[in-house]
């Protein structure tokens, strides 16, 4: 999820706020329907998200009440308070409730690089470097809980796409790396090499030339 | 024309029946040795070009700037290292025959001292290359040059002040006890061997070297013609090698190159046969480690044996290193160049055979006891000390670099360049790239 600065601190505000009054459950549903409907909004107002999180909430909470507390949130931010963003992205993921357009360049670039590399590679090595980063991923201390949980998904299914929004470059350089190593393992590391560069090759010039800054930095 | 010519002729027997005395001999005789010496150190110090050239060659190409920096930063640094420290240690004043008290920092010194200091200082460095190579390609450049320190420094000066001991009073206790190690197979290239296997016992393999189910996977080197090279240099640096060993312009010397040369003939011929025997390619890479194991093999007894001698030391040598590289592989230990196998284990073969093949003493059993111990001392001290100090390293500062900068390649991730920017294979970088990509 792409969020601007502004916006994450709205995020990180709205939810805090929202802890109080709601049980998990409608509270991740609230923070959803946040980042789908509001938090691109221009001029974003806090009266019509109020509204929905009301609506929610079956009434159970005026949106008078909810509007009031949200705006002092706002406007009155506690420094030390936890960014609840990962553990949005991880219910979402959970529920599947999930927004294509909304991955980042670099998740795009990567599962471009990834799903090359295991074509190239064919059925069995790809099949063995897939097991391989399923572990590893799983065991990185490097790579957020999402992450993970998103890779584990990712990884299940024939064509390799990570559902994430915003994944930092170098948790996915890390696991490129994992991929690597996994075929320095199975087929030495002169032919590991060799598979990146064909996969690179045959990315530049096959559609993947718009993401080459990309691919760059995250091998 | 012939009048000319029998004027000169007049002039110089004229000269030569004039009287000299014992005092210009000493003079003259002084100077020889020191130009010799200094010739010698020149000779040795080329073989870190033939280290540089061999290791390179052996890497891949995205290695090969860390191989010759390597090679650079540790000749410079362990001069200064062995100027400061390593000296005294091993050739100062030995009372106690375990260590040198004297001659740190050499200063105010004579011609000869100083041309000794300097021979020695390429000895030292010489130890500390050999360990470079078969570390090459995993290890970290600043945790790599702080071993070399340590090796120049302590591991290879206290051995040597035990073999070979001062040179201005006290004898080493293993020179007291009869060990003969001429110039050096296992002082410098058991010594730098058994550092070499010590440290990358704690390295660990190249990331893929050895797959599932014992699977070995080759990693040719990038250059073959750079060994080749690097084989050839450290050849001709080895003639000032042993040859500068009788640190003194000595009529010995003949014999001594003689079978450094026949050794080395020798060591390429039993690495050929070997192939032969057992039916695999004749790989030049092989070769040369052949010749450079007879070099290592007869560095010892150089001096001590009859060339027939030299032969069997040289060929026996090459079969030694063969084994002992098999013998790795299937322990799963990676070394990138066979250092181990050519310095440290025909090394250990060569100093025996000095005792083996002793010029008018041969196959005596007290004298080959006396080369066993200090071959197991050598063992014990370079391989025990050289663990502890890379496990230290490992643990703080980390001695191996990440697989993320292995794979990239350890020239650009440690020092930011590339050998071949506009030849690249299988690498993702170039000239224009090389500044806007992030290195960590």
């Amino acid at each position: 999820m792409n969020l601007t600065p502004d916006a994450k601190r709205k995020q990180k505000a709205i939810f805090h706020c929202l802890k109080v009054f709601l049980p998990e459950k409608q509270l991740m549903e609230a923070m959803l329907l946040w980042q789908d409907k509001h938090a691109h909004k221009k001029g974003f107002s806090v009266r019509y998200f109020a509204d929905d999180v009301a609506a929610l909430t079956g009434g159970k909470h005026t949106p008078k009440k909810l509007t009031l507390t949200m705006v002092s949130a706002i406007a009155n931010p506690v420094a030390d308070q936890s960014d609840p963003a990962e553990h949005i992205a991880a219910y979402r993921l959970q529920v599947g409730r999930y927004v294509a357009s909304q991955k980042s360049t670099q998740v795009t670039a990567f599962n471009v690089l990834l799903n090359k590399l295991f074509l190239l590679a064919g059925g069995e090595l790809a099949s063995a470097v897939k097991t391989h980063l399923k572990t590893e991923c799983m065991a990185s201390p490097l790579l957020s809980g999402a992450l993970k949980v998103a890779m584990q998904k990712a990884l299940r299914s024939e064509n390799v796409e990570l559902l994430l929004g915003d994944v930092p470059v170098a948790s996915l350089k890390v696991i490129v790396n994992m991929a690597y190593v996994a075929l320095c393992d199975n087929v030495g590391p002169v032919n590991a090499d060799r598979l990146l560069s064909q996969t690179l090759a045959r990315l530049e010039s096959n559609g993947g030339a718009q993401y080459s800054d990309i691919f760059k930095s995250l091998l | 024309m012939h009048y000319r010519a029998y004027r000169i002729l007049g002039c110089v027997l004229a000269l030569l029946s004039l009287p000299v005395s014992a005092e210009d001999v000493a003079i003259t005789k002084e100077a020889i040795d020191v130009i010799w010496l200094a010739t010698a150190a020149a000779f040795v110090f080329l073989m870190q070009m033939g280290f540089a050239f061999l290791e390179s060659g052996s890497s891949r190409s995205k290695n090969c700037v860390n191989v010759m920096m390597k090679n650079f930063m540790d000749v410079c640094l362990g001069s200064i290292i062995f100027w400061a420290l390593g000296f005294g240690l091993m050739f100062g004043v030995n009372s106690t025959g375990w260590v040198g008290t004297s001659g740190f920092f050499m200063h105010s010194a004579n011609s000869w001292d100083y041309s000794f200091l300097l021979f020695q200082m390429m000895f030292a460095a010489t130890a500390a290359t050999i360990a470079s190579g078969a570390m090459a390609e995993r290890a970290k450049f600043t945790s790599y040059l702080l071993l070399a320190v340590i090796i120049t420094g302590i591991i290879y000066p206290l051995f040597g002040s035990w073999a070979w001991g001062s040179f201005y009073e006290g004898a080493g206790w293993l020179a007291a006890m009869g060990f003969t190690d001429f110039a050096g197979s296992s002082v410098v290239h058991s010594v730098g061997g058994w550092a070499a296997l010590a440290a990358i016992m704690v390295l660990g393999p190249r990331t893929g070297r050895f797959g599932a189910k014992g699977k070995v996977h080759e990693i040719p080197g990038h250059n073959v013609n750079f060994v080749v090279l690097g084989g050839f240099i450290l050849w001709f640096g080895w003639f000032g090698f042993n040859g500068g060993s009788t640190v003194g312009a000595d009529v010995s010397i003949g014999l001594i190159n003689l079978n450094t040369q026949l050794a080395a003939a020798a060591g390429g011929c039993g690495a050929v046969f070997l192939a032969y025997f057992l039916g695999k390619p004749l790989l030049v890479v092989n070769i040369v480690n052949g010749v450079l194991a007879g070099l290592v093999g007869v560095t010892a007894g150089c001096a001590t044996m009859e060339p027939l001698f030299a032969v069997i030391t040289g060929f026996s040598a090459a079969l030694v290193y063969g084994g002992f590289a098999a013998l790795l592989l299937k322990m799963r230990i990676d070394d990138v160049v066979g250092a181990v196998a050519v310095h440290g284990a025909a090394g250990a073969w060569g100093t025996l055979c000095a005792g083996l093949f002793m010029s008018g003493d041969l196959f005596n059993i007290s004298t080959v006891l006396t080369q066993l111990t200090g071959i197991i001392v050598c063992f014990v001290w370079a391989f025990g000390v050289t663990y502890f100090a890379a496990w230290v390293i490992h643990q703080t500062i980390g001695l191996r670099v990440s697989t993320q900068h292995e794979q990239r390649g350890l020239d650009f991730t440690e020092h930011a360049e590339v050998a071949y920017p506009e030849f690249l294979q299988d690498t993702y970088y170039s000239k224009q790239n090389l500044s806007q990509i992030q290195r960590d």
